[in-house]
């Protein structure tokens, strides 16, 4: 894959249709026009500890796993943060204890995973939630939220681009992705200029 | 008695008034008036309970970014332009 400079917003969506359903989707994650610090809605969510599921098994067990929303097609989901969660920064400029503050420099040249944030993940498990997602999102498809197609930028590019751009609009990643880029961009590009494509080993 | 009534009232109004509103070094949340998940704090320790309040705020900046971007597509930079022409506002930036 190319590492030359591309525009950064075709790295996540493609198709007139995911242009249509991308702004709807970050619409409903903060809420009505007039109060935009996020939907009420998010207020059912319970951030809980790791347990184990029906299956026996804990969600922070599965390799590389961040967090996970639980019961996401009910009215009052639950959302496991793991461990590793906590090892990424804030984009605020907040660093903690085993925890990067998350800068420009830490993040150019490439769309990585050095720009992730916890912020990152959260915003992609709530488009995990039926309730908040099913008003936005198209019908005619198996899920009334997004599923995991694909994980981390390169993938997530590589999915949403070339292997199967239709899906974007289902891919959790593909909002993560799709904001985080843009934030990094309007952050830095006067400091630091245009972002490249992600590389593999950047996942 | 009453004097004593009055040293206690005045003792008790002068230390709430002594005590800062924030005695950490901690960014206030400001989190009242926002939808954000309630975190169970006894399932995490503190600094894990500010990481998951602050990556909520910073969760609803990014989505809070996308969308003012996308509803003033003159004025944004480039990138989103490519997007997001005003041509096409009316079909591709549905109103709430």
């Amino acid at each position: 894959m190319s590492n030359d400079p591309v525009d950064p917003a075709s790295n996540f969506h493609s198709s007139s249709q995911i242009d249509a359903t991308f702004p709807d989707v970050f619409k409903q994650i903060v809420g009505p026009k007039d109060l935009r610090y996020g939907n009420s809605l998010l207020a059912d969510i319970t951030v809980v500890k790791d347990s184990k599921g029906k299956d026996g098994q804990l969600s922070c067990n599965a390799p590389n796993i961040e967090a996970e929303l639980i019961d996401s097609n009910t009215d009052k989901p639950k959302l496991v943060v793991c461990p590793r969660a906590f090892t990424r920064g804030a984009f605020s400029g907040k660093g903690y204890p085993g925890a990067p503050v998350v800068t420009c420099d830490r993040c150019y040249p490439r769309i990585s995973k050095n720009m992730e944030t916890i912020g990152m993940i959260l915003l992609h498990e709530y488009t995990h939630w039926d309730k908040l997602m099913s008003p936005v999102l198209p019908p005619g498809f198996s899920a009334t939220s997004t599923v995991d197609y694909s994980y981390g930028a390169f993938l997530t590019r590589l999915e949403n681009k070339i292997l199967a751009p239709e899906l974007a609009i289902w891919n959790g990643d593909s909002y993560a992705w799709f904001a985080n880029e843009m934030w990094w961009t309007q952050a830095c590009v006067g400091s630091h200029g245009a972002l490249t494509a992600p590389m593999r080993g950047d996942n | 008695m009453l004097l004593l009534t009055f040293l206690v009232v005045a003792t008790s109004i002068v230390c709430t008034l002594a005590t800062p509103l924030n005695t950490t070094s901690e960014r206030p949340l400001m989190l009242d008036k926002r939808g954000a998940p309630v975190v169970k704090e006894n399932h995490y320790t503190k600094q894990q309970v500010q990481q998951i309040k602050e990556g909520h705020i910073d969760a609803i900046k990014l989505a809070s970014m996308v969308v003012s971007q996308s509803e003033k597509p003159d004025t944004f930079d480039p990138i989103f332009q490519h997007y997001f022409r005003s041509s096409d506002r009316d079909t591709v930036i549905s109103e709430q």
